[in-house]
């Protein structure tokens, strides 16, 4: 009998503690518990921004020779470790810190003690700038050499993105950027992170000059192949999923916004293929998967600044819009004989301008406003101005110092060999040209 | 390989009676300072990469056929010429050697059919001749001369400007001597040289054709006709003692 009632209050107790939870903790009130969800949301949408850097890869990789496709995944790999620590150590105090005179911040570099949601900010922007450091990689792949390629994206990061980044998104620790002020509108990035990215590209295959026997003797053009080019849709599938973080995370809270945010996302994706696959027709070029999937990463990139401040209808034009011009842009630098790998400069340079300015041009309230449309172009030179003669000249001096540009013989053996010692597919790779991994 | 047709369509920008007054010219202003056969691989040369050009291609072009260091030195001779026989008039020029040049490539097609199932071509066959060369030149000189006989299958005329175009740039990674006795075995197949040089130097050589062949045939096929040549190098006695691979 006493057996049956220690039991009994046994359970009894349990019972208590399993209802009771509000009596040992304390619930949270609505603030702490918004706080909460947009850490969960931030932190999320960070980590879908760090999946597109295996989609690039993808992408990356597919479009190049098999002989460099350990070559250029290990630049994505490593651009996105090195980066990560410069941006820690300089790029997020340059980009946010206390920002008085509008061109740059100057606090919180190494950053160690802050609050909850300073560490979120932190982890969601560093996705950022390792997005856009390794969007020169593709450009440039196939002839660059590993050390020098990993310099200059620090550099991109460290300098060329952060304090552009302060001009227009500055200011989070106090003062704001000069654009900001101006009142540019770049929500998620079109020009900070991928105009940026695509300007540093172009600045690089300049330096670079295009691969051995991209051109033939009376200037035409070759196609030179890619090795996987299920890998490269698979990569395209891939950044669009993480696109959505990157663009509805760019709230960087949970609100109800991220719903129209990720569904002219979607729209513009779609309708960046779309456009690319109707320009490649009229155009009667055949209708090139690599192309397509460049087209609707072009329209992500396009609807990036303004997806949070259009409406669906304008983000299907935005992304229809640039998805051709990712198709004219190729098709522009090959005849410029400029060789852009995977359409890097085309894709995020290019369609990065153009969503830009459609952002301005788009926006819910202020249509067709002509100071707004200034503003933009006015962000949108700066950006130019800036990235491209800066990576030019850092380029440039790379190249007249250590050497940019892959010795030919190892352009000859590919990079993955000479650059790494080691081959990417080793079964079924049917022309080595080296002596082999040892 | 190449008809009149061909050459009309690549006429875009320049009429045939002002193309034909050019060629005329060229053939007039170079034929003192060249062989027949460089001078008919020279107007092929015109005709494929500089007849559409504007009037600077001249000196894109003389600096392409000027390889050797005798026509180096008289480059600036040779161009003043060219210029005045381009200034001629139509009645001074000698007539057009359009048929001569057909004459040549078509030779030249005929002269690769019987090497096509040749096992080795007479480039190689002219080194049999020779004292024993050393293992690594041995297997060089089949590599070189496999990936030339695939490069002549495709066109003769692009294999001839890659073999001027190694001639011309043996200097910059071979010692003078051997460069220059290389270059007579490439262009006039005279017996190659048997001297052994380090496996580095005899890479860059390789890597000279590597480089000029993709421009001319682009690298999938360059990669393509490299391997093959090295796989049959890999196949012959010799490879025992020099490993073709060293040569990459």
């Amino acid at each position: 009998m006493i057996l049956m009632m220690r039991i009994a209050v046994v359970f009894f107790a349990l019972l208590t503690l399993l209802f009771t939870p509000s009596v040992l903790y304390a619930a949270p009130n609505a603030d702490g518990l918004q706080a909460s969800m947009d850490a969960v949301w931030v932190i999320t949408a960070g980590a879908l921004v760090f999946f597109m850097q295996a989609g690039f890869a993808f992408v990356e990789s597919g479009m190049t020779r098999s002989k460099n496709a350990i070559n250029v995944i290990m630049k994505n790999y490593t651009d996105v470790c090195f980066g990560s620590l410069v941006f820690w150590m300089v790029g997020y105090g340059l980009m946010f810190g206390a920002n008085s005179s509008g061109w740059f911040g100057s606090d919180h570099f190494f950053l160690q003690h802050a609050r909850a949601e300073e560490y979120a900010f932190l982890f969601f922007q560093t996705m950022f700038a390792a997005t856009a450091a390794t969007i020169a990689s593709g450009a440039m792949a196939e002839r660059t050499r590993y050390w020098p390629y990993i310099f200059s994206s620090m550099f991109t990061i460290g300098v060329i993105y952060s304090l552009f980044g302060s001009w227009a998104w500055g200011g989070y620790y106090g003062g704001k950027g000069w654009l900001s002020e101006m009142g540019f509108i770049d929500f998620a990035g079109s020009t900070v992170v991928h105009s940026i990215g695509g300007w540093v590209a172009l600045a690089g295959i300049i330096v670079l000059g295009p691969r051995l026997g991209k051109y033939g003797p009376a200037g035409e053009v070759r196609t030179i192949a890619g090795h996987n080019l299920s890998s490269v849709a698979l990569g395209g599938f891939i950044l669009w999923l993480g696109w959505f973080g990157f663009n509805a995370g760019s709230t960087v809270s949970a609100t109800v916004d991220i719903g129209l945010i990720a569904l002219n996302t979607h729209l513009a994706a779609a309708s960046g293929a779309v456009g690319a696959v109707l320009m490649m027709a009229v155009v009667q070029q055949r209708v090139l998967m690599t192309m397509t999937v460049n087209g609707s990463l072009g329209g992500l990139v396009g609807i990036t600044a303004g997806c949070a401040s259009m409406a669906p209808g304008f983000a299907v034009t935005t992304g229809l819009v640039a998805g051709i011009l990712v198709v004219i842009g190729s098709y522009s630098l090959e005849r410029l004989r400029l060789d852009d790998v995977v359409g890097a400069v085309s894709v995020h340079g290019i369609a990065g301008a153009w969503g830009t300015l459609a952002a301005g041009l788009f926006m819910t309230g202020n249509l067709f406003n002509l100071d707004q449309a200034i503003v933009q172009l006015t962000g949108i030179a700066a950006a130019f101005l800036w990235a491209f003669p800066l990576a030019l000249l850092v380029f440039w001096t790379i190249d007249r110092t250590v050497g940019l540009r892959a010795d030919s013989q190892h352009e000859q053996r590919g990079l993955d060999f000479a650059e790494h010692h080691e081959v990417g597919y080793p079964e079924f790779q049917a022309e080595q040209l080296h002596k082999g991994v040892q | 390989m190449n008809s009149n047709a061909t050459v009309t369509q690549r006429h875009t920008q320049v009429d045939e009676n002002e193309a034909s007054r050019r060629r005329r010219a060229i053939f007039k202003a170079l034929h003192p300072y060249m062989s027949k056969t460089q001078l008919l691989e020279a107007l092929w040369m015109w005709e494929w990469d500089h007849a559409d050009g504007a009037a600077f291609e001249l000196a894109r072009f003389l600096r392409a056929v000027c390889l050797t260091a005798e026509l180096k030195a008289r480059q600036s001779e040779i161009r003043r010429s060219l210029i005045r026989q381009m200034s001629l008039p139509l009645v001074e020029l000698g007539p057009d050697p359009w048929p001569l040049m057909r004459n040549y490539a078509q030779s030249m097609k005929k002269e690769k059919e019987p090497e096509a199932s040749a096992p080795v071509s007479d480039l190689s066959a002219s080194s049999a001749d020779q004292p024993e060369s050393s293992p690594g030149t041995e297997v060089m000189v089949y590599v070189i001369t496999h990936v030339l006989d695939a490069m002549l299958q495709k066109n003769p005329v692009y294999c001839a400007r890659v073999r001027n175009w190694v001639a011309g740039h043996l200097i910059s990674v071979a010692p003078i001597a051997y460069a220059n006795e290389f270059s007579e075995w490439l262009i006039t197949q005279s017996p190659p040289p048997t001297v052994e040089l380090a496996p580095d130097t005899m890479s860059r050589i390789v890597n000279l054709l590597y480089i000029c062949g993709c421009e001319y045939f682009g690298p999938v096929q360059v990669d393509k006709m490299l391997h093959l040549a090295i796989s049959g190098a890999e196949a012959l006695p010799v490879a025992t003692r020099f490993n073709p691979r060293d040569l990459l």
